[in-house]
């Protein structure tokens, strides 16, 4: 019987095996490339000397010299950015709150409740955009207007409320995956050590949900950062925001300056993965450097501008509240620099170095942040 | 009720879901409800609805047979809306496949390297999904516009005289979206083959199954459940899609997401907007349950 055992000549298996594995890499490498060669194109042509986008002429940097002075853009940088915060905000705060509400308790329409939470998520952003127009044009503002007389339009406001209803979900799906893998015999050692139910909560539960909490935030960020469509349905006459003011230039043509804008888009973006991606990998050291980061951002940036003003005659008594609440990251990221230090000293050498440089990353964000929105 | 809200666990709960559902139930549902409403009554003069309202299903058989609206001339095409939504599917279908095709064995090939490896190319999958949308679909159109880079790449070769149009069209179109949603393919396709256990593999050739076959009756099916989460999260983004349609297409290709858009700007009908709205919205829901029914919890979560 054995003769009908089919038996390959060791020769060709191999050669096959070997087509194989080369059509596996090149595929790799040709999507991969695909993926990301007009994503490098577009950079090494943002600093063309020449409006060219096929010939790379010489280098220079004057695309981004005329972004920087220029104030459509700005204003919508720092509109984004503004919309951005406040939504992340509402967002996480939500978002987390509705995943430990679901986790832990059981209630009638909770299975219903959870599909709605998805819905956002699944349902074509198109759609999502339309509805919110037809809300806020056909029911909410005629009803404030019947009911209140208060006569409301569309701007950045609408823009914040949609942007947190189309985040709550996200945040919502990240924090109950971290809340699915949680480890709740913590809890009742925290509870049998004696501490109450508020003190288990600060001290135990949240900073073991904080990976999850931050990752979602970021990424609720990045989400409202980036949004066209729902942005577009929801906004006003005369706000922008970066998505849509980088959408007119698009639409007009292929500029160097959109090259420019986009890869300092990029670069946000990808210091947003790496710190995303670095807080969900656990590990408290991480967490700590960034808030660490931020309050020091801040901080310096409430420093350097104390100065001016006093000397620049723009002195009022609301900027300098302003600037003594800046001040006072400065203050946070000090008190909380020992627990930083001590938790670096438990990190190996490459963590201690991703540390670090999360805290750069941080810093340099809120820094330019508290510029761009105070400025 | 009162009962409830004076129980300890009932107010913690209130407390904690209240502003979840509260935002939800305020800026999601009831937005829906009023896109069902509006799909449901007639346009007003100068766009908007007619008030007070008339309730009519003209707008859902507009959407069936183009040629009942009022404003349609006697050369009219009845299946123009069906059209749109059928090439639109057929886009979405021909997205899909070639991202499964691509995909697939690229997954295969990041599960097979080496642990760093892995997770350094898995970063470069995840990155997109990151990065701006429009950027990224403005990458693409500088490389493929006249002007662009391929262009005189391939004129530069002296393969072609002329440059080629490669924008404004379907195959742009359709380029543009394997570009965007290709990583969306990937992520759920690795995490089904990751888990895969390749001694099956090893297993089936001892038995004599050439690798074809193991392929096509081990690892095929044992990694479906990715194939099929896959197809799910590119065709449903794909088939409601505006960005690359608008930008690659360039307005001379149409899509459910365009035809919608021209109906709350230009042509100003929020209600056969609506109308096409809550059809898209059903065609994308059925997509989504058919994938609940078919996966598992567990495959939904290694996502």
């Amino acid at each position: 019987m054995s003769a009908q055992f089919p038996v390959y000549p060791k020769q060709r298996v191999r050669f096959a095996t070997r087509v194989g594995n080369w059509i596996l890499g090149t595929n790799a490498a040709l999507l991969f490339g695909f993926l990301y060669l007009p994503v490098v194109i577009l950079i090494v042509f943002s600093f063309n000397n020449t409006r060219s986008i096929a010939v790379f002429t010489g280098f220079s940097t004057e695309w981004y010299t005329s972004l920087a002075a220029n104030d459509e853009l700005l204003d919508a940088a720092r509109n984004s950015l503004l919309v951005g915060l406040i939504t992340t905000i509402a967002a996480t705060v939500i978002g987390t709150l509705t995943a430990l509400a679901m986790d832990r308790y059981r209630f009638k329409l909770r299975t219903a409740f959870d599909a709605n939470l998805y819905l956002p998520i699944v349902i074509p952003e198109i759609v999502m955009g339309i509805a919110l127009l037809l809300f806020f044009n056909q029911a909410l503002f005629p009803f404030l207007q019947s009911a209140f007389g208060i006569r409301a339009s569309s701007g950045l406001h609408t823009i914040t409320l949609s942007h947190i209803a189309f985040d709550i979900p996200f945040v919502y799906v990240i924090v109950r995956a971290r809340l699915a893998d949680f480890d709740k015999t913590l809890e009742e050692a925290a509870a049998d050590l004696g501490a109450d139910e508020w003190n288990t909560f600060q001290r135990v539960t949240l900073p073991l949900l904080m990976p999850g909490i931050i990752g979602g935030a970021l990424m609720a960020f990045t989400l409202s950062l980036d949004d066209y469509l729902i942005t577009a349905y929801t906004k006003g006459i005369q706000e922008q925001t970066m998505p849509l003011y980088i959408y007119s230039l698009v639409r007009r043509g292929v500029t160097p300056e959109i090259n420019a804008l986009s890869t300092a888009l990029l670069v946000g973006s990808i210091g947003l993965v790496g710190l995303s991606l670095t807080a969900q990998s656990g590990g408290a050291v991480y967490t700590r450097a960034m808030s660490f980061g931020a309050g020091l951002g801040i901080g310096l940036y409430g420093l350097f501008s104390l100065p001016a003003l006093f000397t620049s005659g723009a002195f009022s008594i609301p900027a300098l509240i302003v600037n003594l609440l800046l001040l006072a990251g400065l203050y946070g990221s000090w008190r909380s620099f020992p627990a930083y230090r001590e938790e670096l000293n438990e990190t190996n050498r490459s963590g201690k170095i991703l540390a670090w440089i999360a805290a750069a990353i941080v810093l340099a964000a809120a820094y330019l942040s508290a510029f761009l929105l105070l400025y | 009720m009162l009962k409830f809200f004076r129980g300890k666990k009932g107010s913690q709960l209130f407390g904690l879901l209240g502003p979840g559902a509260l935002w939800m139930l305020l800026f999601f549902n009831l937005p829906i409800l009023i896109v069902l409403f509006i799909s449901f009554v007639e346009r007003g003069r100068a766009g908007g609805i007619k008030l007070p309202p008339e309730y009519t299903l003209g707008n859902y058989a507009q959407f069936f047979n183009a040629c009942t609206s009022q404003f349609s001339g006697p050369a009219c095409d009845s299946f123009l809306y069906l059209g749109i939504f059928g090439s639109s599917v057929r886009i979405g279908f021909i997205v899909t496949l070639w991202c499964i095709v691509l995909g697939y064995p690229l997954a295969y090939f990041i599960s097979r390297q080496k642990q760093i490896w892995r997770d350094a190319l898995m970063i470069l999958v995840i990155i997109p999904f990151w990065t701006n949308f429009l950027v990224r679909t403005y990458a693409l159109k500088q490389v493929l516009a006249t002007e662009g880079l391929l262009n005189s790449f391939l004129m530069n070769l002296n393969l072609i005289n002329q440059p080629l149009d490669l924008l404004f069209n379907e195959f742009a179109v359709v380029v543009g979206l394997i570009y965007g949603y290709l990583p969306f393919a990937i992520l759920p396709m690795y995490a089904s083959i990751e888990k895969f256990d390749h001694t099956l593999m090893e297993a089936a050739a001892d038995l004599g199954a050439p690798p074809w076959r193991s392929f096509l009756r081990v690892m095929l099916p044992m990694t479906m459940p990715g194939v099929v989460a896959a197809l799910v999260l590119v065709f449903v983004p794909v088939v409601g899609a505006f960005i690359t349609p608008d930008i690659m297409g360039g307005g001379k290709v149409e899509m459910i997401g365009t035809l919608i858009n021209r109906q709350f700007g230009v042509a100003r009908n929020w209600p056969f907007g609506s109308a096409m709205s809550l059809i898209l919205m059903l065609l994308v829901l059925i997509g989504v349950i058919y994938y609940f029914r078919s996966s598992t919890e567990e495959t939904r979560r290694a996502m």
